[in-house]
Order: C-alpha cells, then sequence, then structure tokens
C-alpha cells in the first residue's frame, strides 16, 4: 500500500466510524486482559485492575490522541507523580517531561539546568507500523503488539541533561533531529525515525531546595525556510492513527507490564539486577524487583548497601505495579533520604503489616520506635495490602548492587 | 422496607458479579462505542472536521467521567475544595473562559460542613442532581444505554437548590460556613447556615466570576463529613461497577443532551435565543442568568453581527464554539469570544460584535479562528433587566 492510499484507508476507518469502534474493542481487550491477569479472582486486584485502565486511558489521551508536537517556542512541562498510582512502578522521587518530537523535523531545546541533581533523557523509539490507523486492530490488538506497542519504550539513545550545559550559569541548549548537525556534534541529540517523544527523568533528594529545569522547545525551519506546523483540529487519517495509538498504548500497556510482573519470582530477586529497558527503563540504574507476598505473621527483610549512588528509592505497589495509596503521604516506600542505614552504609528495609518496632517491649529502655539504632529496621507500610510487586532502584551505582530479600516470621525479626 | 433491603442486596449482588465476570468494563467500552455512533450520526454532512472533534470531545468527556464518577471521591477527612481554572482546550458545553468552577463530590447520605474564606469574585452554588438509579451498576447498559437516557443521564444535572455564596458570609471577613445536608437545620444547628440537598445530588458546583482575574480572588473553602464513615479504598466491587456505569453513561448523556439541543438551535442559524429548558437538562445555573444561544455559520466574505445594549449586571461574555459546544482553539489566548471588560461599547452604550472570517477594522471582532460554524452563546450574569439581542448575517463589504 502506498502513502495516499494508507492515508485514504486510515481517513475513511475515521469518517466511517470503524476507527472509534475499534478504539473501545481495544480496551475491551485490555478488561480482558485484567480479568484473565488475576487467575485467583481476587476482587481488590479486579477492581484496582479495571481502575489502572483508566488511568492508563487519561495517559493515552494526552500523550498519544491530544499530542501536540511543537512548532512555535513551547514551555516543556515536567510533570510530578501523580496523585494516584502512577504507571510501571513509577517513582515517587522523580518528575517526568514528555519532550513531544517528529522525526522528520528539527527541534531546539533552550533553558535552564535547574538545581535538581540528575536529569536523564530518553529518546523512546517504539515499534509503530508507519500505517497506524489505516488497518483494523479492535479486538485483535493483542495478536499485533509484537509489531505495534506504544509502550515497548527502547531507548535509541540515553543523555543526562549535563552533556547540554553550554555556560557556568546552568544553561543548556541542544537540537534533537536524527541527522548528525556537521561542527556541532556536542550539541546533538540524536533521535531515530521511529522516535516517538524524549522522555525526562528528574531525580531528586530534597524536594524543597532543588529546583526543576525550564526548558522550551521549538521547531526549527525546514530546508524551504518554513517551520511546520500541526493542523488544528488534526487531519482524519491522523486522528485515525491517533485514536488506534491511544488503545493500543493502553493494550500495551496492560499487557506488558503483567508480562513483567508475571517473570518476576515472588519474594526472590532475581540473580542480577534488571535495567527494565525493553519497557522504558534507563540503563543507568538496576532494579531489584519482584513480588511479593506476605501473611499478618510475616515480614520481608531487604537489605543492600548503596554507597556512592546518586539515589536509590524502594517501593511497594499493588498488582498493576502502581504506587500504594499511601505513598502520596509518603509511605509505602523508602529513600535514599529518608532511611537510616547501619554505619557501615548497609541499609535494612522491613516490610510488615504493622511496625514491628512499635511491639517492642514497653518497659526496655530502647526507643521502641528504634529498638536497635545500630541496626535501623526502617519499616514500610503495606497499607493494607498483602501481595504485590516491589523494586528497589538504584541509580548510578558505583559497583553492581547486591541486595538480599528474606521472609522471616515476625518473631524472628532481630 | 425490608423488602427496598432486599431489593438492594440483589442489585449490590448483581453489581458485585458484573464487576467481577468483565461485564461491567465491557459495558464501559460498548457505551463509549455509542457515543462515538452519536457523534457520527450528529456530524453535520459528515464533515470531517466536526467528526475528528467530535471523537476527540468523547476522550475530553472520557476525562471528565473519570474525576467525575469513576475516581469520585466523597470526602471524610477535612479537605480543601478545588478550585478549577478552565481547561486548556475545549471546555464543556459553552464554558465559559471568565469563570472557574468548583465540582465537589458529595453523598446525600450524609451531612458536610463547608467553611473558609469568600474571595473576591463572585461565586453561584448548585446542587446537581441527576437522575441516576441506586442500582446502577447492577443492570446493564452497554448497546443499549442510550435507550436509558431518560431514566440514567449523570449529564442531565438538575438543580433542585441554588445559593449565593454570599448567604452564607457569617462576619464582616468574609468567613463563610454552611452545612450540606437532606435535612432541614433546625433550632441551634443555624438553619440559616443550610444549603439542601436532594437523594439524588451528587456535586456541589459552584461558578466562580471574574471579570479581573489579576485582582479577583477565588473562595478558599474547605469541606469535611460531619458523619463518620469511611469510603473503601480502593472501592467494593459492586460500587466499582456503579462507578463504570456512571462514568460511561455521562459521557453519553453529554453526547446526547447536547446533540438535541444543538439539533434544535440548527432550525435557526445565526440567531440567538433563550433556551431555558435545554440550559436546565445540562445544569445551566437556573436563576442567575439570562444565557441565549444560537447555531453561527459565516462564510468567506459574510459577518455576523450580534447587537445588544447590556443591562446592567455581573457581567457578560460571548462565545463562539465548535458543533460539539467546545470553545475554539484559539480562546485559551484571549480569542474566540469576547466580555465586559474588553469590548469597546458605541457611544450609544451599545455593543456590536462583528464575528468574520477577516478582521472586518471595526471594533469587537471575534475571530472564528477559521471555523464556519458551531454553537454560540450570549451569557449575562444577573442582569436587572432582559437584554434585547439582534443578530444579523450581512455582506463584509456592505457591513464596512
Amino acid at each position: 500500500m502506498n502513502s495516499e492510499e494508507m492515508l485514504g484507508k486510515a481517513q475513511q476507518r475515521l469518517a466511517d466510524g470503524s476507527a472509534w469502534e475499534d478504539f473501545c474493542d481495544t480496551l475491551k481487550v485490555a478488561g480482558r486482559v485484567v480479568k484473565r491477569e488475576v487467575p485467583d479472582g481476587d476482587e481488590r486486584d479486579l477492581v484496582e485492575g479495571y481502575r489502572y485502565l483508566v488511568r492508563v486511558l487519561l495517559h493515552a489521551a494526552a500523550n498519544y490522541i491530544e499530542r501536540t508536537v511543537p512548532s512555535a517556542p513551547a514551555k516543556l512541562r515536567i510533570n510530578p507523580p501523580p496523585l494516584k498510582g502512577g504507571i510501571g512502578i513509577q517513582s515517587p522521587n522523580q518528575d517526568h517531561g514528555f519532550l513531544q518530537v517528529d522525526p522528520r523535523c528539527k527541534f531546539k531545546v533552550t533553558g535552564q539546568r535547574g538545581s535538581v541533581p540528575y536529569v536523564h533523557m530518553a529518546a523512546w523509539s517504539p515499534p509503530i507500523p508507519q500505517d497506524v490507523g489505516s488497518f483494523a486492530t479492535g479486538l485483535a490488538a493483542e495478536e499485533m503488539l509484537g509489531d505495534f506497542n506504544p509502550v515497548a519504550n527502547r531507548a535509541s539513545f540515553e543523555a543526562s541533561l549535563d552533556d547540554y550545559v553550554i555556560d557556568d550559569e546552568g544553561n543548556v541548549e541542544f537540537v534533537i533531529c536524527t541527522e548528525e548537525l556537521a561542527g556541532e556534534e556536542q550539541r546533538w541529540f540524536p533521535i531515530v525515525a521511529d522516535t516517538h517523544e524524549i522522555f525526562v527523568r528528574a531525580v531528586y533528594d530534597d524536594r524543597s531546595v532543588q529546583r526543576p529545569p525550564r526548558l522550551q522547545i521549538e521547531r526549527l525551519p525546514d530546508e524551504t525556510g518554513e517551520v511546520a506546523s500541526e493542523p488544528e483540529p488534526p487531519l482524519p487519517a491522523d486522528m485515525s492513527k491517533r485514536l488506534a495509538m491511544g488503545g493500543q498504548y493502553v493494550l500495551g500497556n496492560i499487557v506488558s507490564f503483567s508480562a513483567l510482573r508475571n517473570f518476576m519470582a515472588t519474594n526472590e530477586f532475581p540473580p542480577q539486577p534488571g535495567d527494565g529497558t525493553q519497557l522504558g527503563g534507563a540503563s543507568d540504574r538496576h532494579y531489584s524487583a519482584c513480588q511479593w507476598k506476605l501473611e499478618d505473621d510475616e515480614a520481608l527483610v531487604v537489605e543492600f548497601n548503596p554507597s556512592g549512588c546518586q539515589h536509590w528509592n524502594f517501593q511497594l505497589c499493588n498488582h498493576w505495579l502502581e504506587n500504594l495509596p499511601n505513598y502520596l503521604a509518603g509511605a509505602g516506600y523508602a529513600a535514599q533520604e529518608t532511611a537510616t542505614p547501619e554505619p557501615n552504609g548497609t541499609v535494612r528495609l522491613v516490610i510488615a503489616k504493622q511496625n514491628p518496632a512499635s511491639s517492642a517491649d514497653p518497659t526496655s529502655s530502647t526507643d521502641p520506635a528504634n529498638p536497635d539504632p545500630a541496626k535501623p529496621l526502617n519499616w514500610i507500610d503495606p497499607a493494607g495490602l498483602n501481595h504485590g510487586v516491589l523494586t528497589l532502584r538504584i541509580i548510578l551505582p558505583q559497583t553492581p548492587p547486591e541486595a538480599t530479600i528474606r521472609l522471616v516470621k515476625l518473631s524472628e525479626l532481630p | 422496607m425490608a423488602n427496598q433491603d432486599n431489593n438492594l442486596r440483589e442489585a449490590l449482588a448483581a453489581a458485585r458479579q458484573r464487576l467481577v465476570d468483565g461485564s461491567a468494563w465491557e459495558d464501559f467500552c460498548d457505551t463509549l462505542k455509542v457515543a462515538g455512533r452519536v457523534v457520527l450520526r450528529e456530524a453535520p454532512g459528515s464533515d470531517e472536521q466536526d467528526l475528528v472533534e467530535g471523537y476527540r470531545y468523547i476522550v475530553r468527556m472520557i476525562l471528565m467521567a473519570t474525576f467525575r464518577a469513576i475516581e469520585r471521591e466523597v470526602p471524610s477527612g477535612k479537605r480543601n475544595i478545588m478550585v478549577i481554572p478552565p481547561p486548556m482546550k475545549g471546555g464543556i458545553g459553552v464554558q465559559s473562559p471568565n469563570q472557574d468552577h468548583v465540582v465537589q463530590p458529595v453523598d446525600p447520605r450524609y451531612r458536610f460542613r463547608v467553611t473558609g474564606q469568600r474571595g473576591s469574585a463572585y461565586v453561584h452554588m448548585s446542587a446537581w442532581s441527576p437522575p441516576v438509579p441506586a442500582d446502577a451498576g447492577s443492570f446493564e447498559t452497554g448497546l443499549k444505554s442510550e435507550e436509558l437516557i431518560d431514566v440514567f443521564n449523570p449529564n442531565d444535572s438538575k438543580t433542585p437548590f441554588t445559593a449565593l455564596l454570599d448567604e452564607f458570609v457569617t462576619d464582616g471577613d468574609g468567613n463563610v460556613e454552611f452545612i450540606m445536608c437532606t435535612e432541614e437545620l433546625a433550632g441551634d444547628d443555624k438553619p440559616e447556615r443550610w444549603f439542601p440537598m436532594a437523594a439524588t445530588t451528587r456535586e456541589l458546583m459552584m461558578r466562580v466570576v471574574y471579570d479581573d482575574r489579576e485582582s479577583q480572588r477565588p473562595p478558599r473553602l474547605q469541606i469535611e463529613r460531619l458523619d463518620d464513615s469511611e469510603e473503601p479504598e480502593p472501592p467494593l466491587p459492586a460500587d466499582m461497577s456503579k462507578r463504570l456505569a456512571v462514568g460511561a453513561q455521562l459521557v453519553l448523556g453529554n453526547l446526547c443532551s447536547y446533540a438535541d439541543w444543538t439539533r434544535q438551535l440548527q432550525e435557526r442559524e445565526n440567531h440567538l435565543d433563550l433556551s431555558e429548558f435545554y440550559a436546565g437538562r445540562i445544569g445551566g445555573s437556573p436563576d442567575d442568568r439570562h444565557f441565549e444561544f444560537g447555531y453561527w455559520r459565516v462564510g468567506e466574505g459574510e459577518a455576523l453581527v450580534v447587537e445588544f445594549l447590556p443591562p446592567p449586571c455581573q457581567h457578560w461574555n460571548f462565545q463562539l464554539c465548535n458543533h460539539w459546544m467546545e470553545n475554539l482553539a484559539n480562546y485559551i489566548t484571549g480569542q474566540g469570544y469576547c466580555a465586559q471588560e474588553i469590548a469597546e461599547p458605541a457611544s450609544d452604550g451599545v455593543i456590536r460584535l462583528v464575528v468574520s472570517q477577516t478582521d472586518p477594522g471595526v471594533p469587537n471582532w471575534v475571530d472564528p479562528a477559521g471555523r464556519t460554524h458551531g454553537v454560540m452563546g450570549l451569557r449575562f450574569v444577573l442582569p436587572q433587566e432582559t437584554p434585547e439581542v439582534s443578530t444579523r448575517l450581512v455582506k463584509l463589504a456592505d457591513h464596512l
């Protein structure tokens, strides 16, 4: 099919309503995945699963259906963690920005680096067929995920924002395009024909004093000297594509993250930490992840020594890799800046239904919240859940992290 | 009573079953499908731009439904009431660029106290009370959802009670306090502080009208539930089934309610008229404003002239919208509409607005951003008398 036929077909699918029906049917398939991925019929997982689809649908609406590739200079929005859930073990210590780009054009980014310690950027380049929007997806959408999965965000290129600082005042400047810039290699942020967006992670360890980057993006003129702009509203063929992308994003999300979870052992870290790069993970960090399951009289003890890393945090998530409802209140996770290490730098985290410290002998002279100051236990509150996914994330570790996790009876806690 | 309890128990069991067996979700998707069929049916002459905007509008309505129905949180502890500025894009039902809104979920089984500061803008309040069956979530909607619209339409925000926030100011410092509940307050409970709810009330809706956002401050309010009760987190399965059903039906109801109304407006293009019936059906403010609606169609070389002498009023504004009653894409940069504080009156005080594709070179040009048709609205808040409004379509050359 040549590109004119393809556009004609996509336009037809919008005009005859099939693009919309497919969008709804793809959501339907996503719901069937939720049901399939709760084989024991746990009702809480089901409720959270359907709700998760709705939350992911919001993200699909913003980033795929309403997606705006800038032409005139526009500010890059740096989004704080969402009030609820997040996507794929989303870090409470990170803000995120989505720089939407079109690889057929060049973009210039300028602005201020800010004072947040670390800003990582990745060119997310997922497999998206050229002719999306022109073919049916709908009830057959899951079979297409191998070739059409907006969530399979391979990073074709990664960089630190620091690589593009141009002066002592923290000004940054770089150009995003597919072709190398002659003589200006150091300002080039390369993308490939599949790049859909640049994903920006800003990692904080003290939000009260650290400022996010303030960046603007503008499209540069093409060979004819014109700055291309997007039609408003989108053309019908494009809208057909946007709907297909949005629906497939929701489905790809629930399928891919479920597969990631199913690959994990329970209460046991893999021999080698992973980097999650098949789903948009960054290669600058290690994840020790597993499923967790806990009875009321049990505790999970996680130990590791993160000395020298840029940042680490640990999150308890639900079955769908969402943060727990208590995470906005600072519970359900731990991070470098909140946990107390042992004198040698080792961190011990204890996950248990109730704070084991508070059951310490009240007649003892030790502080009940911290019975042994030499071995702080850093309690993580699972907010009433008894299973899900957990992750230890270590960013820029100096040595490959070795983390252990073990299940013990509460009574066996030291 | 026992019978009622039995019915309710059965409904809850059925709703839970529908969540667990997947039919609640399938219905959610099928109701969205029906909403898409409404778009296809209602796009005039299959205009492709209208179609694209129609489908995009459904997606925007899903976002709205997510917050108002699916994630809906009825407060238990004390919390701030969010005042929402106009959205970056579109809005709902000729949404005013000069207003912020509060859409605070409440539950008529409980009493709520609202306290805080009045701020310095004009604030009107409504108890939004749409028809939502008590057993929603327990029965099939999906492809049958449109047939249910008369009895199950969360968008049909009937407004049995309204008030001005000013009625609940308790002192000279602008502090406010009122209690929302279904039972009248008596005696020591200070009946003057009662803002009533109906058994069907779902939301406390507020319109905060500005004419100078620079200097006028929104209200800063808190709401707390006076009765002990915690909402389960996550919601129970039966409740989630209901949330999904209400959410999808809110999207469909929105499309359907506006479609009927738009069709009526299209019968007489380029004309403005009071359409109380339809404004009431979509939760319009029933008692503090005179709101005229119409369907505009202005081609190249034409101009639609809207003329009126604004009566003394709290505020007025005029909006051009697209076929789906969304503000035009240029409204966030201050175009596509006109308002009291930016319009230039003639020497006799008459306002003459000109809608045309190109700048007519006279004051009060309203730029349709390349669009040729859609819904328009002229809103007078607290007018002291009924304004007379005239419209005429002229050749741009004649007008000049």
